[in-house]
């Protein structure tokens, strides 16, 4: 099966028919691919949260289909049997260390796999697995969440997540909080899972340095619509547009603009630090080729 | 996503009713709830209901609105109707079953309970939906103040209460951001037997609970920060106006007695 | 010009049995009118510090003092009238049920008369731009908006100093943006002292002296210039790298050679536009 997700003609009202109706997404046409890195960008209020309830039908929308995998949801889709759903497509939400209840580090990252039916030696293996994966030894396994830092807290929230086996893993802004180093090591920590496991994933975020350093697709949202879709190429060239709408611009970029002030002629705009790096050396070697 | 609860809702507007000075408000409400007791007959009920229906129209709130305020207590309104019917005896039998049975006065009496229900629940309904938690807090403690000499704490209660209210969208966002998070791992709330449902609960509960403390001690730090040290010496931002829209009220309840007691038997 | 806080040799435990120190023998002056960040990882004692200035902790030893007065038990209100605070979490600190309410309420506390009251709460809101604001309820407010009316509240009191503790770690850059522009702009016109604790570049490169706390000790004091040279050893300090320290570092790994000192951004734009021509 294909874990493609599609949103066709999407749309969600809260509360309808209440004075307090409030149309947070409309008109929503996309598809995350599978084995993709897909960023969603937009401001806070932009209807990311509520877009990011539609990946595994948390919510459904009141107008159009969302296609998770061969499943549909629609307004009329009933509640039950969704769990399957929610097992392929497994959310981080913002701050997730909330969610952390067991006594032991052990029983909470099994409660997402034991809700799903895993047992006996298969959860056990699986919990290691995921602790592993987010950097936790062993030795964590029968201490308490609670007492551990923010940081590690979140690793285990995340671990809970992972313990599911998603094949999409959506992130809302995974590393907001953090100290720089928690911040590179945590975004390393997706990039790999991505690279290694396949894992297909949804950055919500507000760092475009982020997004032009991971991301191989990107969605910018406003006020509930999408307002631009494409590869970070094409959404990070028209920086003019981006910082009209006040999304922000990858550092690499905006110096490379500054340079392009002073003079530097590049061949094409560079995203990330890396790239910029081996633009300002092609051209630094050319120079020094003509002296 | 805040906004679920449609009862006992605020909801804005700039009628008169909203205007109402709110200790005017609260306590007309329990006087009016007062002598909804005194009525004994048709007439006595359907002047309640005309005055009733003045003010709500007055408030300018939707008419669905209210009637959405009510249906939550549909079936508590029912079963007390029916017990009432069913248990009192008196009059004339239309019906007898065993110890029940159905009687004139019985069916007098469950007719007058259901209006009782109806007319508290509307009014305490126009209260809620034109007057603001806030301010409801405010008439509260200034009419608590004069217990202040028998040393009960209405400084420190209308402060608990105004911090509850002002907490209680943080933590309804707060429950609907943890229940995604577990339902996202795979918890059913609201499926199952009574044991389920009763297991499903811990995993909101617990992390509720850490954050609530968490934020609770947060927010006493921030408060000895800024100086707070008790009641004492404190002066007050808020303060309520009387006018004479609110002498109006009071008199108006004052006429609405005497007609109350000339129309009662 | 006198310092307007001192540490003298301060020590603290949280447990008085407490093998670790939470903080161990720092001293320091902060002037008038400086911006001072406080950097450090995580547990590095920043916050316990921030809170030593105005009396939310008193320390085991030692001596902290603002405005000449000593802070102990004796004194502790006066001086949280001139030392104001603005924490981490935007919910966890608004008291008030609407912005006015919260702005008034460092003012209900040391008993301002009430018509003397509306009139730094609208001069408050207006400085910080939320007057618009005024009647709304802290849920309708962004993090950013939040942390404004916070920072309202405080200079409703006109403090002396404003510390700002991780205040703009739980927002978005539009609102991390309005934060610290409002404090930029706040220090010009009323020469507050502020001192911020970040893990955040820009707000750290605003300041005029850094200093970097590990394990409870103040480790290093210095300019950001001073401070930034450091290059990757910032990580360790809970700083990111500035922008040109990332491109050098890549730039080397490519071969070529950059200079040691540190460089602002414009003076890397400057470098690389003359090395371009010199080769």
């Amino acid at each position: 099966m294909v874990m493609d997700i599609q949103f066709e003609q999407v749309g969600y009202t809260y509360q309808p028919d209440t004075p307090f109706a409030f149309c947070a997404l409309k008109d929503i046409n996309l598809t995350i691919k599978e084995g993709s890195y897909t960023a969603i960008v937009g401001h806070t209020g932009s209807g990311k949260s509520t877009l990011l309830q539609h990946l595994n039908a948390l919510i459904k929308p009141t107008a159009g289909v969302v296609k998770i995998g061969d499943r549909l949801i629609t307004t009329d889709t009933p509640n039950k049997n969704l769990k399957e759903v929610r097992k392929e497509v497994g959310i981080v939400f913002q701050f997730p260390e909330a969610q952390l209840f067991e006594e032991t580090i052990e029983k909470d990252v099994a409660f997402g796999p034991k809700n799903f039916g895993v047992e006996g030696e298969e959860l056990k293996k699986v919990v290691r697995d995921s602790l592993q994966m987010v950097g936790l030894d062993d030795s964590y396994l029968e201490r308490s969440p609670f007492e551990l830092s923010g940081g590690q807290m979140r690793r285990v929230a995340i671990a809970g997540v992972l313990a599911m086996k998603p094949s999409v893993l959506v992130l809302d802004e995974p590393t907001a909080g953090l100290d720089p180093r928690g911040r590179k090591e945590m975004m390393g920590m997706f990039y790999d899972l991505h690279k290694e496991q396949g894992i297909t994933i949804v950055l919500v975020t507000h760092l475009m340095d982020d997004v032009a350093n991971f991301a191989d697709y990107v969605i910018v949202l406003e006020k509930g619509q999408v307002i631009k879709q494409g590869l970070p190429k094409q959404v990070f060239t028209d920086t003019q547009w981006l910082t009209t709408q006040q999304l922000g611009v990858p550092a690499a970029t905006t110096f490379a603009q500054q340079l392009m002030a002073r003079g530097f002629q590049f061949d094409t705009i560079p995203l990330t630090t890396k790239e910029l790096a081996q633009e300002i050396a092609k051209i630094l070697r050319k120079s020094g080729e003509q002296v | 996503m805040m906004d679920k609860m449609i009862f006992g809702r605020y909801i804005p507007g700039d009628s008169v009713i909203h205007k109402l000075d709110p200790r005017v408000k609260l306590l007309a409400s329990f006087y009016f709830i007062g002598i909804i007791f005194l009525c004994n007959n048709w007439q006595s009920y359907t002047l309640m209901f005309l005055f009733t229906l003045l003010a709500l129209s007055l408030s300018k709130i939707k008419p669905s609105f209210i009637i959405n305020g009510l249906k939550p207590l549909f079936w508590l309104i029912l079963f007390t109707v029916v017990l009432q019917i069913l248990f009192t005896r008196g009059g004339e039998v239309y019906f007898k079953w065993g110890i029940l049975s159905v009687t004139e006065l019985g069916l007098m009496n469950g007719i007058f309970i259901f209006c009782r229900f109806v007319l508290i629940i509307l009014i305490s309904t126009l209260l809620t939906l034109t007057t603001p938690p806030l301010s409801l807090s405010d008439a509260i403690e200034y009419l608590l103040r004069p217990l202040e000499v028998v040393k009960f704490p209405a400084h420190e209660v209308s402060l608990m209460l105004s911090i509850a209210l002002r907490f209680v969208p943080t933590l309804m966002d707060e429950t609907e951001k943890i229940m995604n998070a577990q339902r996202a791992r795979g918890v059913d709330f609201g499926e199952g037997n009574i044991m389920d449902k009763m297991k499903s609960i811990v995993p909101l509960l617990i992390p509720l609970f850490v954050s609530s403390f968490n934020r609770a001690e947060d927010l006493a730090t921030a408060m000895e920060a800024r100086g707070y040290k008790g009641g004492e010496g404190r002066t007050k931002y808020r303060v309520l106006k009387w006018q004479s829209r609110d002498t109006l009220t009071a008199l108006v309840f004052v006429v609405l007695t005497v007609i109350l007691v000339y129309v009662r038997n | 010009m006198k310092p307007i806080i001192t540490l003298e040799d301060i020590s603290f435990k949280y447990q008085e049995d407490a093998e670790k120190y939470a903080l161990k023998n720092i001293s320091g002056s902060i002037y008038p009118g400086e911006w001072i960040a406080i950097i450090g990882h995580n547990g590095s004692g920043k916050s316990t510090l921030a809170k030593m200035i105005n009396g939310l902790l008193l320390p085991q030893t030692g001596q902290v003092s603002v405005n000449q007065l000593p802070v102990n038990e004796e004194n502790i209100w006066k001086v949280r009238q001139s030392v104001g605070m603005v924490f981490q979490n935007p919910d966890n600190q608004f008291v008030g049920s609407t912005v006015e309410d919260d702005v008034a309420f460092g003012l209900e506390n040391s008993g301002v008369p009430r018509e003397e009251m509306v009139i730094r709460v609208n001069d408050a809101l207006t400085k910080v731009r939320m007057s618009d604001f005024k009647e709304k309820e802290p849920a309708r407010l962004s993090g950013g908006q939040k942390q404004r009316v916070a920072i309202a509240g405080v200079i409703a009191i006109s403090p002396d100093v404003i510390i700002l503790d991780e205040a703009t770690s739980m927002l978005d850059p539009k609102g991390r943006f309005e934060v610290i522009d409002t404090i930029k702009q706040l220090k010009e016109e009323r020469n507050l002292t502020v001192i911020s604790i970040t893990h955040d570049i820009d707000e750290a490169a605003n300041a005029n002296r850094l200093f970097v706390m590990k394990q409870g000790e103040l480790i290093h004091v210095g300019t950001p210039e001073e401070i930034f040279s450091y290059g990757e050893q910032l990580v360790e300090m809970g700083l990111d790298l500035p922008f040109p320290e990332k491109l050098k570092i890549e730039l080397n790994q490519l071969g070529i050679e950059t200079p040691n000192h540190y460089l602002t951004e414009e003076g890397m734009v400057e470098w690389l536009w003359t090395s371009s021509l010199n080769k």
